[in-house]
């Protein structure tokens, strides 16, 4: 299962590269990592080109009440949940996942990226 | 403008079932203002078809409705064995003229002539009824915005200035009477409506307009 | 003849009733509610497609109704017909010696039980009026050209005083008056502040006195159906007053019945009020009962008095 991950560049990339510092195993599973300044900016296009390489698809971010663009966060969740509905309406097995996390938040991310 | 939905993924997903290379054809006009056939949503359409194994890709032209933005499409379509088509039904049909041989599919349910209320709301305004009576009305057309058409004032079921057809539905003849009354021109609405000409409206016949004087 | 139309004229205070066609062919099931009103009542009205819910045809309905030996007011919606069918079949009534006629709009198909049919909607009720009345008085059709025969038409409409805007209901009423209802029957009434003032803005404009204003009753069974209403039944207005009585009522079915017969005693005193009519749906056994003990039995057909 190839894992794929969009990371804010404030709290959710750092968040990854702690965990991946705690068990570096994790590279193995990911098959790649997009940074990007806020998740908001994540467009559906990007999300869908995304899934095209990868079986799972995480979109790390601030947690909403932090995000720095305030609705970043928010708007990407209803972006994923869309995108998972048109997912499983397709039938395409592949998942993409919200998930909010920054340094001292980690338990979400590592529960996601070790299964 | 008119606007249309995306047909359920289901839907689409069936009728491009026997195809494998897919164009998937977004409009540049009024379905690109609602937000559901314009290059994006083709973009993000293919994108969706290819993980489901389809080799779709997509482009847009500015309007699919006009044969001349079409035409100029010949060598990119014939890569193709269907067309995926998210503009209105215009469009749809305009393509299969230009290219008769190519199997095209309307990818959008196109509903109504209407306008965007507020971020992606679009509320119906005018059904294109051929004779225009709009003006009585305080330009609030009960032909279009009645779920009865009355031309005579509110049925027996408008409350709270809502429809009782559809729940949060402005009833028309609410918003025509708040109107007529704000404008001062109550009294034109105590005048008996006749029954209206449908002669020119969609049941009448297709409607075609021939302009000679701009004609060669 | 229609001897609604001569009792109204005479003055006497009218009992009309509403009875609707079954879902089916089940005529026995008809004529028994007309056994049931009958003698109780001075005309019925034949309901057409009530709640765009399918049923026997109101023409054919009140032909059985005719044979049942009451008079029948037949219903026709401009939901389900255009121009052309309405004209032809109020021809056809005439013809067949149906006296009266209710022009109504129609609830919308979407509320009933084929709400994927298509609606017509080609005239409304007040249009309706005045091509009916034209064809019985000046002998042309809608486009204006001479049909052949004499036509006898008692014409009458709805209208719903209770339905917002509330100002503009009293014009609307002014419209189908123009337009040539002889009679109108209410949507049910229970709030009679809203209705009082209707009447006073009716009379406020002579209208009283150009048409004759049945008011609408409806008994209610239970306080479910009470409930259903409210919520269900658009342009219904019940206040808190009688739903607390149904709420708090030991014998529902009777408290019902001394609801309705209070709101008729009341509308009576209405000046202008020129009779009820009452719509048991579903319940029209109980409309002699009504009438009974509102002291509008015997009718005068049955050698009662005249009335208020
Ligand atoms: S009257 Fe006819 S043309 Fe005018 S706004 Fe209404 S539907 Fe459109
Ligand atoms: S409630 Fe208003 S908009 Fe709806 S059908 Fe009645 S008059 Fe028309």
């Amino acid at each position: 299962m190839a894992l794929g991950i969009i990371g804010c560049e404030r709290s959710g990339f750092p968040a990854l590269c702690a965990l991946g510092r705690e068990n570096p195993n994790i590279w193995d599973r990911i098959a790649g990592v997009i940074p990007v300044p806020c998740l908001g900016g994540v467009k559906e296009e990007t999300i869908f080109e995304a899934l095209l390489w990868c079986d799972t698809l995480l979109l790390v971010g601030c947690p909403p009440s932090s995000c720095r663009n305030t609705w970043g966060s928010t708007l990407a969740e209803k972006r994923v949940a869309r995108i998972s509905q048109l997912l499983e309406e397709a039938a395409v097995p592949k998942k993409v996942f919200c998930v909010f996390a920054h340094l001292n938040r980690l338990g979400e991310l590592k529960a996601r990226v070790l299964g | 403008m008119i606007v249309g939905e995306q047909k359920p993924l289901k839907e689409i997903l069936a009728l491009l079932a026997p195809y494998k290379e897919v164009l998937v054809l977004g409009c540049g006009a009024c379905v690109t203002v609602c937000l559901s056939g314009g290059e994006k949503e083709a973009r993000e359409l293919a994108l969706l078809l290819r993980l489901k194994g389809f080799a779709a890709e997509a482009t847009s032209v500015e309007r699919q409705c006009e044969r001349e933005f079409i035409m100029p499409l010949e060598k990119t379509i014939s890569a193709f064995s269907a067309v995926l088509s998210l503009a209105c039904g215009v469009g749809v049909q305009t393509l299969s003229e230009v290219f008769p041989k190519i199997p095209v599919f309307p990818g959008l349910n196109t509903s109504f002539m209407g306008a965007p209320l507020g971020v992606g709301v679009f509320e119906e305004r005018c059904i294109g009824c051929g004779e225009c009576v709009v003006h009585r009305f305080g330009n609030i057309c009960p032909v279009a915005r009645c779920a009865k058409n009355l031309l005579n004032g509110p049925c027996g079921g408008s409350k709270n200035g809502q429809c009782e057809v559809r729940p949060n539905r402005d009833c028309a003849w609410q918003l025509i009477y708040e109107r007529m009354q704000a404008l001062g021109r109550l009294e034109e609405l105590f005048a008996i409506q006749p029954p209206k000409n449908w002669a020119p409206s969609r049941f009448g016949a297709q409607r075609k307009i021939i302009r000679e004087d701009v004609r060669p | 003849m229609s001897l609604l139309q001569e009792l109204l004229d005479r003055g006497v205070f009218v009992v009309t009733a509403e009875i609707g066609p079954p879902k089916g062919t089940d005529r026995a099931s008809f004529e028994k509610k007309c056994v049931q009103v009958k003698g109780y009542v001075d005309a019925v009205n034949v309901t057409d497609n009530q709640t765009a819910v399918v049923r026997l045809s109101s023409f054919a309905s009140c032909l059985i109704a005719c044979e049942a030996g009451l008079e029948p007011v037949m219903q026709l919606a401009c939901r389900d017909r255009n121009r052309i069918a309405l004209q032809s079949d109020f021809l056809g009534a005439c013809a067949l010696g149906i006296p009266n006629f209710l022009c109504i709009t129609g609830d919308h198909q979407s509320l009933g039980n084929h709400p994927e049919a298509r609606s017509v909607f080609d005239v409304d009720s007040i249009q309706l009026l005045s091509i009916f009345r034209k064809l019985r008085d000046e002998g042309v059709f809608a486009n204006g050209e001479k049909a052949k025969g004499e036509i006898r038409a008692f014409l009458g409409a709805g209208e719903n005083p209770f339905a917002d805007p509330l100002e503009f209901r009293v014009f609307r009423l002014a419209k189908k008056v123009e337009a040539g209802a002889q009679f109108i029957q209410t949507q049910a009434v229970f709030d009679l502040e809203i209705f009082s003032r209707w009447m006073e803005e009716v009379r406020r404009f002579g209208l009283h006195k150009r048409v004759h204003i049945l008011a609408g009753v409806i008994p209610l069974k239970s306080l479910q159906a009470l409930r259903y209403m409210k919520e269900e039944v658009p342009g219904m207005v019940i206040p808190r007053w009688v739903e607390e009585r149904m709420e708090r009522a030991q014998d529902p079915k009777e408290e019902g019945i001394r609801i309705a017969v209070e709101i008729i005693e009341a509308l009576r005193r209405v000046e202008g009020v020129r009779g009820i009519h009452i719509m048991a749906v579903a319940w029209e056994s109980v409309v002699p009962e009504i009438v009974q003990r509102s002291g509008l039995f015997p009718r005068p057909m049955q050698g009662g008095g005249e009335g208020a």
